[in-house]
């Protein structure tokens, strides 16, 4: 069935009639690259895709009816929790030539808005609406800037399985990582590439001070001006390419970018176009104003002697990316609050927490029932960085697709061992790739309780003398190796890694190769425990007395003493990272009365831990989020 | 983890422990023996298992640990909730109670006991409890929800979480309930742990079940010069 949808009223119907520019695209949003159940359960937030977004429900994947060759479609039912008996589509720019797939069992109530000459909106309501079925939806008018389907039957259930519609008239931006216009690390030159470019299209780019996106204007003859300028949320002329961003021309340095530009239309085989690109903030928050918002705005203006057009921009957060510690997974941020409820950020988790298979050796030795169990978060800094830096890559590139906003970095935060991992990133020969314009993917790094210097804990741990304590430990899944063999290849152990005086020397390899110099900003924060967490180890009924007892002469054990137990460090401490090693011989913000895990309150130790809402740690770090890389906390 | 705590009995009697016991070859036989439960046993969290462990005369003083939270169990003795046992050989196991804290994640976990001789350490082949909850999730979802590999070769978890009736929301990527399936093999695998790994350039998603809900991850593999 193809239901062809026209307007009664021709007065109305030529208030949308204005020409069409020569050069008009057509994008085709269709939900393939979205996750999704197969049953309607939960409403999920609006779909942000090329120039639209589509609320209202959720994205199907795999549905029982599913179109032939489709795998995803949108839809809304009274099956779903929260979903609404309506798909609402909204353009951020005026399209044209809307047509929509969709299936429902019910009659549809159709309207469309649009906008007129005067930039008024004006809305139409169908007449007629849609009939039952599967049918394509076709709106062959210009200026539309919002769709509605509604569904009014008691058991609404409506899906589509794509939306186009064209687009040319006004100017897009272009995220050229996603539409493949870089060259090397730069945004290419090839105006008849940018041009012809059908994917990509985004509304706006993260505050990152590295992304870019292209400004592409459509014009009416080449050699027509331009005058671009940044307009801030205030609705003024930017005066400060650090709040909001910059503008420069194709090919040009990054020196030059300023708050206004000059440029030309040039001859495409799209016809005349203009183009400049478009630099975001270095920093989301420009002050407490910023501190609570999830976006904020600027504008592009482009003005011509004949014309003016202003597109959008949305400023966004770089995505956060959370990297837990030595013997850890994403459970150990659990207890994280306020930072993985605030909603204003993108939180993501990469873990390394995988089983380890095909062993047949370690250093020191281990029961083959220990080895079965051995996971890679008990593995070195060499063996993890690479499925880090993987996954904050992947984080960075769904953020692209969920937010539909262009960005290349992220801000990451790590707990313990994740802040030598991600230091090892750097190492890594793909880390400073094209498509982060060659600046790699971590935008500021917070480390929270890392042994950037080691620990003396580690090495005590790999001694013969200990071996009590590290089989009974390793019972526990705190597994510590020197080297592991495997699959044909040998890794270092996680706590081999660690290895140093927490004062600079005695480094392990794998330390010592880490830049002194961090390459992204960095902030370092550091807890110090105190008495009040130490006296739980002299009691005399618990897991702590337990290990004395039975690992009696092993160092560690030992040591496990309230008075004991700092004498390892000789210095200030969390009970398992000095104070030196975790401000890494810099400044930092340091915590007191706090232990570096909660699993240490399995031993006795008194918490809280570092990662726990009552050392306020968590709230420092949205204030790092918070804060200009170049701030005084960043080192 | 709840603490436990020692009996005083048990300490005074360890106290008390001297002297070398000479045993022939460590290697030979089985210090530390799990008897009972069968490995394998599905556990409800907040359920209390016990345990039963044969120990050699020759092992001074033994424990019985469970891999991160289970923690150390408790010792049954006479009702009193001691931690740290001795080897009473073959005829006489010792029981120890394990709780299952009431927040683990669904998953295996696995339940040693260590033990001192005069010989160093011992250990006993591991039991696999299979803990699990009773209620099946009424919303399934995976992080990353999106995964765009750049290099085939390359890895990345996916982890499932779901939500469930009464309000709480839990990580099920290790559930024995959870399973996972590519619709296209030969452009990205998955195991059984949730590893995924880019094989070929193209598309394709993964399926991701449980008796009660599933999910799709959609999956590009997209090789960057």
């Amino acid at each position: 069935m193809r239901t062809r949808i026209f307007l009664l009223c021709p007065a109305i119907l030529s208030l949308f009639a204005t020409p069409l520019f020569a050069q008009m695209q057509r994008q085709t949003l269709d939900f393939e690259d979205l996750a999704g159940p197969s049953r309607f359960d939960v409403a999920q937030p609006p779909v942000h895709e090329l120039s639209a977004s589509v609320s209202g429900g959720e994205v199907l994947r795999n549905p029982l009816l599913a179109p032939p060759g489709k795998t995803a479609v949108y839809g809304t039912s009274f099956a779903c929790s929260g979903c609404l008996p309506e798909i609402s589509i909204q353009f951020n720019q005026k399209v044209s030539d809307v047509q929509i797939s969709l299936h429902s069992l019910h009659v549809l109530a159709v309207s469309y808005t649009a906008e007129d000459e005067e930039g008024e909106l004006q809305r139409v309501i169908l007449p007629e609406g849609l009939r039952p079925g599967a049918g394509s939806l076709e709106f062959p008018f210009q200026n539309i800037r919002q769709v509605t389907i509604a569904d009014s039957a008691p058991d609404w259930s409506l899906t589509m399985d794509s939306v186009s519609f064209a687009t040319g008239s006004s100017p897009v931006l272009i995220d050229p990582v996603v539409a493949g216009l870089l060259k090397g690390p730069a945004v290419t030159t090839n105006v008849n590439a940018i041009a012809a470019a059908t994917t990509g299209f985004v509304q706006g780019a993260a505050a990152d001070g590295t992304t870019q996106v292209v400004l592409r204007i459509p014009a009416a003859n080449v050699g027509q001006t331009f005058t671009i300028t940044v307009i801030n949320d205030q609705g003024q002329a930017s005066t400060s390419v650090p709040n909001d961003g910059g503008v420069m021309a194709l090919g040009a340095s990054l020196n030059t970018l300023a708050s206004s530009l000059t440029v030309n239309a040039v001859s495409t085989r799209q016809g005349a176009e203009a183009f400049a690109i478009y630099r975001g903030p270095v920093n989301f928050s420009r002050g407490p104003q910023d501190d609570d918002l999830t976006t904020r705005s600027v504008s592009l203006s482009a003005a011509s002697t004949s014309d003016t057009t202003s597109t959008a921009v949305t400023v966004a957060r770089p995505p956060v990316v959370l990297v837990h510690g030595l013997w850890g997974d994403a459970s150990s941020f659990d207890d994280f609050t306020p930072l993985i409820t605030d909603t204003n950020f993108s939180i993501n988790y990469a873990v390394y927490d995988s089983p380890i298979t095909g062993i047949t050796s370690t250093v020191p030795t281990f029961s083959s029932s220990i080895e079965s169990t051995i996971e890679a978060n008990s593995l070195g800094f060499a063996y993890n960085a690479p499925g880090v830096l993987t996954q904050i890559n992947n984080f960075i590139a769904a953020y692209r697709t969920t937010a539909n906003i262009a960005g290349v970095k992220a801000d990451v935060v790590t707990h313990s061992m994740g802040g030598d991992i991600s230091r090892t990133t750097f190492l890594l020969k793909s880390f400073l790739a094209n498509n982060t314009f060659g600046a790699g993917p971590i935008n500021k790094l917070i480390t929270v309780a890392t042994p950037h210097l080691g620990t003396p804990v580690a090495a005590d741990m790999l001694t013969s003398s200990n071996t009590c304590v590290r089989n009974t430990l390793a019972g526990d899944g705190d597994i510590a190796l020197q080297s592991v063999t495997f699959s044909g290849q040998t890794a270092h152990g996680a706590v081999f890694d660690l290895e140093g005086n927490g004062f600079g020397g005695g480094l392990s390899t794998a330390l010592k190769s880490l830049k002194p110099v961090q390459p992204f900003p960095t902030a370092y924060l550091a807890g110090i425990a105190t008495s009040a967490n130490l006296n739980g180890l002299n009691c005399i009924f618990c897991n702590a007395e337990a290990l004395r007892l039975l690992c009696a002469g092993d160092p560690l054990a030992t040591d496990l003493t309230a008075k004991n137990w700092p004498k390892i460090f000789g210095q200030d401490n969390d009970t398992i990272v000095p104070l030196d090693s975790a401000l890494n011989n810099l400044t930092g913000l340091q915590y007191s009365g706090v232990i570096h895990t909660a699993a240490l309150e399995t031993l006795d130790f008194n918490g809280p831990s570092v990662l726990d809402p009552a050392s306020n740690i968590s709230s420092e770090v949205i204030t790092l989020l918070n804060e200009a890389p170049t701030g005084v906390d960043f080192h | 983890m709840k603490r436990n705590k020692f009996d005083l009995f048990m300490a005074a009697t360890l106290v008390l422990i001297t002297g070398l016991i000479t045993v022939p070859s460590f290697a030979q036989r089985d210090l530390l023996r799990i008897l009972s439960p069968p490995s394998g046993l599905v556990v409800r969290p907040g359920q209390t298992v016990t345990i039963t462990v044969s120990a050699d005369s020759a092992v001074q003083k033994l424990v019985l640990v469970g891999k991160h939270p289970l923690g150390l169990a408790r010792l049954a003795f006479n009702g009193a909730a001691g931690i740290v046992a001795e080897g009473q050989g073959e005829g006489r196991p010792l029981q120890f109670l394990l709780t299952i804290p009431t927040a683990i994640q669904p998953g295996t976990y696995r339940v040693t006991a260590v033990g001192r001789t005069s010989g160093g350490t011992v250990e006993s082949k591991a039991l696999a409890l299979d803990v699990e909850r009773a209620d099946e999730p009424i919303r399934l979802w995976a992080e990353p929800s999106i995964i765009q590999f750049t290099h085939v070769g390359d890895q990345i978890p996916l982890r499932v979480l779901g939500a469930f009736a009464d309000g709480t929301r839990a990580e099920l990527t290790h559930s024995r309930k959870t399973t996972f399936a590519s619709a296209a093999p030969r452009v990205a695998s998955i195991t059984a742990a949730g590893m995924v790994t880019a094989v070929a350039e193209g598309r394709t998603s993964i399926l991701v079940r449980t008796p009660s809900a599933d999910y799709s991850v959609p999956v590009r593999v997209q090789e960057t010069r």
